[in-house]
């Protein structure tokens, strides 16, 4: 790959690009956000091949763009962003992934560190016990067929109706807790059977629930404005749109691949798949989408539920006492259509953001009234031994990026590099020695997600600051951890 | 079953994982990279076979075929809520049809042996190829 390494230009301190030249079915170039070791690091791991391959889907604008914790996934690198559009604009269901809409969900508590921290092991305990974690475990809501269309089509007010949730949290979530343009007439039964049982429930994985406090602001007026300050305890959680959207992702996958030749599309990479966005199988696949990004809200939700849940039981108060509530929940991995200026005109496009998150200024209408100043909130989950960081959006992202910025720490280490390094008994000892206090589903599946195992979020969140793309405004600690 | 029949190891990817898998014939590597797949999910060496569902997919390449057994029995146990410790190809067809069964054990009765979620099997990096008079193949799973 030191072929592709030649290649790179710097263009300036944090961006560099690949020119289309490299390869003659590049229709843009590639634009990578890093400093040199991120770039280093993204070129030993096959990343920068990703970002060309992508770079020669039809339609793409601009740039086919990789944010600082770009690393090496199927198809599409963790990390891409691709926005395509005119009469070729393609959609690819590997530029969104099989967890359609996963995503981070941040709560506050009006509850200091040391409040929290005598009943710690209490408060752990009891969210352990309230919220479905790993493999198949069965969730606490069940659905029949009618009522999981509803949700499909209606998502996190759907949940409401049922009695979960809060209706204020509505404004806080991305698209309001509706993603448009649901059909669930397009999603197989086979993608139904597998997503019936799992509203609320974390799964395994890089999915977890942490509570966390906020050890340092940067920006006490976009703190402000948020409502965090330091010493002030939160609640994150990462999950998706579980079995529903891994098999929606498989279903369209499959069909897009079969549809290629018909569409005259040729492509470096099976993975890449995709269909003309106006075409029978690409409105089908963002109606699918709708309803899983409406499953994985309604799924955070619920999670979400859970939570208020585990504080009243522990602090025996009312959760809304307790100040639990929503600052924000976005996806990052879901292909949306925008709006953006592309070579000084504006243009409809579709932007994938696969490991990517949102960032928008409080100029656009998208984020939430009582942020405009701030911009909208960008959450950055980090590894369960070091920190996270709350972001907010920015013009430059805009002018950069399709208005994205990173999704998290990005994996430097592979899961069994992980496995063989690090014994998960090992790790609980020691994150408990520093004060973190962890649940897991399985000592496995924790030692994957060791914080070895990643890269730096603060390296990673410096590097989106220092390219324009997004505003630190506070770091969060962890205190307690549930791993899926 | 021993361990002599599950021919497979696993593949280092950043953020995902692989499984290779080998098999004197066509039906046994199918049924390994099975073997390889389960792995994943559970401890199939402490796995009990207490339940057995059939299962059948087709395709147009070997390639499609091998992708769309392992979504299919993917598929199977989260529906039937199964942890799967063993595949059988009872018969290959022409034209790329496979027949088979699923060997395992209900989730709710093997908790304690239980590992991650796959999410997806991908085309990414999928390879199946002849290796003397056998056949080999790489999966990279989407965790």
């Amino acid at each position: 790959m030191s072929d592709i390494r030649s290649t790179v230009r710097r263009k300036n301190g944090y961006l560099w690009e690949i020119p289309p030249e490299t390869r003659p079915e590049m229709r843009v170039p590639g634009r990578i956000f890093a400093d040199e070791d991120l770039l280093s690091a993204a070129e030993v791991d096959g990343a920068l091949e990703q970002v060309i391959n992508v770079a020669c889907l039809p339609g793409i604008r601009e740039a086919s763009m990789a944010m600082p914790d770009l690393h090496w996934g199927y198809g599409f690198p963790i990390g891409g962003v691709a926005a395509t559009a005119g009469e070729e604009a393609v959609v690819s269901p590997g530029g969104v992934g099989y967890d359609i809409s996963c995503g981070v969900r941040l709560l506050r508590t009006s509850l200091r560190r040391e409040e929290v921290r005598p009943l710690l092991q209490e408060l752990l305990d009891n969210l352990a016990a309230l919220v479905p974690k790993g493999l198949g475990t069965k969730g606490r809501l069940a659905f029949t067929r009618r009522e999981m269309e509803e949700l499909m089509r209606g998502g996190v007010p759907a949940l409401l109706a049922r009695g979960i949730g809060w209706e204020e949290d509505l404004e806080f979530i991305e698209d309001g807790g509706v993603f448009p343009g649901a059909d669930p007439g397009k999603v197989s039964e086979r993608a139904f059977e597998r997503g019936k049982g799992q509203v609320g429930t974390l799964g395994s994985g890089n999915h977890f629930l942490e509570i966390q406090w906020v050890d340092r602001v940067y920006a006490p007026q976009e703190a402000r404005i948020l409502g965090l300050e330091e010493g002030q305890v939160v609640v994150m959680l990462h999950s998706g749109s579980r079995g529903l959207g891994h098999q929606i992702c498989t279903d369209y996958v499959k069909r897009m691949a079969q549809a290629l030749d018909r569409y005259r599309i040729i492509l470096p990479d099976r993975q890449l798949a995709c269909a003309p966005v106006d075409s029978r199988e690409g409105e089908d696949y963002l109606a699918a989408m709708a309803c899983a990004a409406n499953f994985a809200m309604a799924n955070r939700e619920a999670l979400g539920e859970w939570v208020r849940e585990g504080f009243e039981k522990t602090f025996r108060c009312g959760a809304r006492k307790l100040g639990l509530t929503l600052l924000y929940d976005i996806s990052h991995n879901l292909a949306k259509r925008e709006s953006h200026l592309v070579e000084g005109k504006e243009e409809d496009v579709v932007v994938h953001r696969k490991g990517a998150t949102r960032a928008f200024p409080g100029s656009r209408p998208e984020v939430p009234e009582p942020y405009r100043e701030a911009g909208q909130p960008v959450i950055v989950p980090g590894d369960m031994g070091s920190y996270s960081f709350v972001m907010v959006g920015s013009e430059g992202a805009l002018r950069l990026s399709f208005g994205s910025t990173c999704h998290g720490a990005g994996r430097t280490m592979s899961r069994s590099q992980a496995k063989k390094k690090i014994k998960g008994s090992e790790l609980k000892r020691k994150l408990g020695e520093a004060g973190i206090l962890v649940e897991a589903a399985t000592m496995a599946g924790l030692a994957e997600e060791a914080p070895e195992a990643y890269k730096d979020a603060e390296k990673i969140t410096a590097v989106c600051e220092g390219a324009g793309l997004s505003k630190r405004v506070a770091r969060l600690r962890p205190m307690a951890v549930l791993k899926g | 079953m021993g361990d002599e029949t599950h021919r497979f190891d696993l593949v280092e990817h950043t953020a995902d994982v692989g499984i290779r898998a080998w098999g004197d014939t066509l039906e046994e590597m199918l049924e390994n990279a099975a073997a390889a797949m389960f792995s994943l999910t559970a401890d199939i060496d402490r796995l009990e076979e207490r339940a057995e569902e059939s299962v059948k997919a087709e395709a147009d390449t070997p390639e499609d075929l091998l992708v769309g057994w392992l979504e299919e029995l993917l598929y199977l146990a989260e529906a039937k809520r199964l942890a799967l410790r063993r595949a059988r190809v009872d018969m290959l067809e022409p034209g790329w049809r496979v027949r088979g069964r699923a060997f395992g054990c209900g989730l709710e009765e093997c908790r304690s042996v239980l590992r991650g979620e796959i999410k997806g099997v991908t085309y990414h990096r999928l390879e199946l190829a002849r290796e003397g008079s056998g056949w080999r193949c790489q999966v990279i799973f989407d965790v």
